[in-house]
């Protein structure tokens, strides 16, 4: 800037009426959207943001809390519903897609207990200001930016760090309440900030968070109440047992977590892909009805499996078949390490994608299962037709056979793309994870609701 | 009044008809040079004093929108200086927080509020781009010797991280007392912060300055550039036959200065700016009824307007007020 060097007797231009309105400035909270990053916790933002204005917790409950009736001194974080995410979306000057992604689950959610109520975090990530909503589920063991394994509490005195908006996060935000040691360091630096993530590594975390919210399925369901059948009444250790069944349900997101820096694409992105099936015509063929083999499992001991399940079962087994041979071929296909495991070098893409399709049609839990003969039905077809939509009232059954088998030609084609997707994913990663939950058939029967409902519009 | 001029806005809806406009004096253009080189040169802070009612207020107006207009990335604040019955960090800084917006100016310790200032003065500036940020603080003889410290804090505080704060002291003369008096203690931290540079900022002195401030009507558009003037806007007619507010310049002195000394008020003439602008403002509006190629402004319609802006009752009042409080 040069100084006024002229007299300002001279200077016209000032020596006029000011019209000039000052802009009308809102009174407003200090926020700093800036320094967040898409898939960042409600926890870090609201302690970003009780750092900036350090107010007490009645006035950050007052100011976020959805109703009276909420304890508003002490609110669940993993919860969006206990927060009113207008106001804060508002008042914290964030999009509503950050918003969408700083909680884990929209409301009570029957799989909650799956997020850790304690402070999960990747301690670099937490250094440079950052902690992302997926490090809560249990099942996430690391952080996929920096390769490191999550921790929990403060990392200077270990004190347990509480995943609420409590006073803890209102009297001492980013600091341990019991050590003072603040955990992001920079911000004690001259006009310290915290530093967000790059676009690719938000993308990597909003993955992730997309990835698990379609594995834990929508709310609404729950989980068998824990009763003792001996004594009929809740059993502490039956409720233990079921918790442990279902945290080895989800245990394939903790091996993807830690193979691979994103997780594989969804069917139902692989489905938007319009490329051409493969092995469209092989899996289309018909089998010869009149001639149907009778199945290898016990049909006195599986009852409710009838004719119709077997005609269903041998158009999968007719896929199957040419698929398997091929893959077969490859000598190396039984060489995993490790259960599921196996290094891309090990088999062709195609080749894993029959062995991925193959065990989430038969629900075989090993790839070498393909190879032996399993004393019961293809539980994954029983999945997928489990799931399609009920007859619509006025359908003759035959009609509606000829309808599901052609809905079942499909999505075995779709299924196999959909493993292709996911083969070729891991083959540029370097390694083979084979699980059946990775693409499962239901989700594909969920897919024909919507034509169902078309169906049942014109019978009407 | 002739209907048939085809004004570029409607009557109504004219700056000065609606009061919202500044208008530039001599001492209103020192402190706009002062303003400049203490930005300029770093110069952290001065004080600016003056009698009251002369229009200190109405400076820092068109300072705040000056300063908007040719630095438009520059955060600058007023806050307006009360006198509590005793110094209260709560209270200073809640004031402070006002002044910046905070939507929680109140509540909570002090060094909660202390914190909450900081951090919204940083977002702003980082927001807006420009380290420098400026405070106005309207009747600053309102503050003790504590709030300077306080004030010192936030200064060296903003400092460390990369801002600089710019504080200009404007009030009443005893904040000349004030200086002296911090001199004297050996209050260096706070004189070397706040008080190195001085202005006396005064009303209208002189026939020229009022020539000064009347041409402005002359001169400023509305809307800009439109050849629309003040003068032009108000008395069309009159304006095309050459007749400037500038030549009113003596006729409006000496009609003040007749008021002053018919009223027999003490002291050398000084014209408050509110004083100034409203005979302006009363002489255009009633001109307007006579506009007419012919229509001149006459020594007795001066002293009626001067009349109007009730200079002299607002003077008598202070003077009495302030006789009764010496008494």
């Amino acid at each position: 800037m040069v100084p006024n060097d002229k007299p300002l007797s001279a200077n016209t231009t000032f020596w006029q009426p000011l019209t000039l309105e000052l802009p009308a400035v809102p009174r407003a909270y200090c926020t700093r959207p800036e320094w967040s990053t898409c898939g960042e916790s409600a926890w870090m933002l609201l302690s970003k943001f009780s750092w900036c204005n350090q107010l007490t917790i009645t006035q950050i409950g007052r100011l976020f809390a959805k109703s009276a009736e909420t304890p508003a001194t002490d609110i669940d974080l993993r919860r969006a519903d206990r927060i009113n995410i207008d106001v804060m979306q508002r008042a914290l000057g964030f999009s509503s897609t950050t918003m969408r992604f700083s909680f884990c689950v929209e409301k009570q959610h029957h799989r909650l207990w799956l997020a850790e109520t304690e402070l999960r975090y990747c301690l670099q990530c937490l250094h440079q200001g950052f902690h992302a909503t997926v490090f809560q589920w249990r099942f996430i063991t690391r952080c996929p930016i920096h390769k490191i394994s999550l921790r929990t509490g403060c990392p200077h005195c270990g004190m347990a760090i509480s995943y609420r908006l409590d006073s803890q996060l209102a009297d001492s935000p980013l600091r341990c309440v019991s050590c003072r040691n603040l955990w992001v360091p920079l911000l004690d630096k001259p006009a310290g900030r915290c530093i967000p993530l790059a676009i690719a590594e938000a993308h990597v975390f909003k993955s992730w968070a997309s990835y698990i919210a379609h594995a834990i399925g929508p709310a609404g369901n729950s989980d068998p109440t824990p009763i003792d059948p001996a004594t009929g009444c809740f059993s502490e250790a039956h409720r233990k047992a079921q918790r442990a069944q279902q945290m080895k349900r989800f245990a394939y997101i903790a091996t993807l977590n830690r193979l691979y820096p994103t997780p594989p694409q969804l069917q139902i992105e692989s489905l938007n892909n319009h490329e051409i099936f493969m092995t469209a015509s092989t899996i289309s063929s018909q089998p010869d009805r009149h001639a149907l083999p009778l199945p290898i499992w016990p049909q006195q001991q599986w009852r409710r499996f009838n004719a119709a399940f077997v005609g269903l079962e041998a158009i999968l087994n007719s896929a199957r078949n040419p698929l398997v041979d091929a893959a077969m071929s490859n000598a190396k296909i039984f060489r995993f390490k490790n259960h599921c495991i196996a290094a891309a070098n090990a088999l062709p893409i195609t080749h894993a994608a029959t062995l991925g399709w193959c065990m989430s049609w038969y629900g075989y839990h090993q790839p070498a299962s393909i190879l032996q003969s399993f004393p019961h039905p293809a539980f994954g077809l029983a999945a997928w037709l489990a799931h399609i939509p009920d007859r619509p009232i006025g359908m003759r059954r035959a009609r509606w056979h000829v309808q599901i088998t052609q809905w079942l030609h499909n999505d075995l084609a779709n299924s196999w793309h959909t493993w292709h997707c996911i083969s070729t994913f891991m083959h540029a990663h370097g390694k083979y994870f084979f699980h059946p939950m990775l693409s499962q058939p239901s989700d594909f029967a969920v897919a024909w609701q919507t034509t169902s409902q078309e169906f049942t519009s014109i019978a009407h | 009044m002739d209907n048939h001029i085809n004004r570029p806005v409607p009557l109504d809806q004219h700056p000065l008809r609606l009061r919202k406009y500044r208008i530039p004096t001599p001492s209103i253009a020192a402190m706009r040079n002062l303003v400049d080189d203490c930005l300029f040169l770093y110069v952290t802070g001065a004080t600016i004093q003056g009698r009251p009612r002369i229009g200190k207020s109405y400076a820092i107006e068109f300072m705040r929108r000056d300063l908007a207009q040719r630095y438009s990335k520059m955060s600058v604040y007023r806050v307006r200086c009360k006198k509590p019955q005793a110094p209260s960090e709560n209270a200073f800084f809640s004031m402070l927080l006002n002044g910046v917006n905070h939507a929680a100016p109140e509540g909570s310790s002090r060094a909660a509020l202390r914190g909450r200032l900081i951090h919204k003065i940083r977002e702003v500036a980082d927001k807006s781009g420009d380290h420098r940020v400026v405070l106005f603080a309207d009747e600053a003889q309102n503050l003790r010797e504590i709030e300077y410290e306080w004030l010192r804090d936030v200064h060296d505080e903003l400092e460390m991280h990369e801002l600089r704060l710019f504080v200009f002291l404007v009030g009443q003369p005893q904040l000349v007392a004030q200086k002296s008096a911090f001199q004297a203690q050996g209050k260096e931290q706070i004189v070397s912060r706040f008080m190195i540079e001085e202005l006396h900022f005064q009303g209208i002195t002189s026939a020229e300055a009022c020539a000064t401030c009347l041409s402005a009507y002359d001169h400023g558009d509305y809307p800009q550039k439109s050849g629309w003037s003040y003068t032009r806007f108000f008395l069309p007619q009159a304006h095309s036959a050459g007749l400037r507010m500038e030549q009113e310049a003596a006729t409006l002195w000496d009609s003040f200065e007749d008021a002053h000394v018919r009223a027999n008020l003490s002291g050398d003439l000084e014209i408050p700016m509110k004083y100034f602008t409203t005979a302006v403002e009363a002489a255009l509006l009633i001109g307007m009824r006579h506009d007419a190629t012919t229509f001149k402004f006459t020594h007795e319609f001066w002293a009626q307007m001067v009349n109007q802006s009730r200079y002299v009752l607002a003077q008598r009042a202070g003077r009495v007020l302030l006789t009764s409080i010496a008494a």
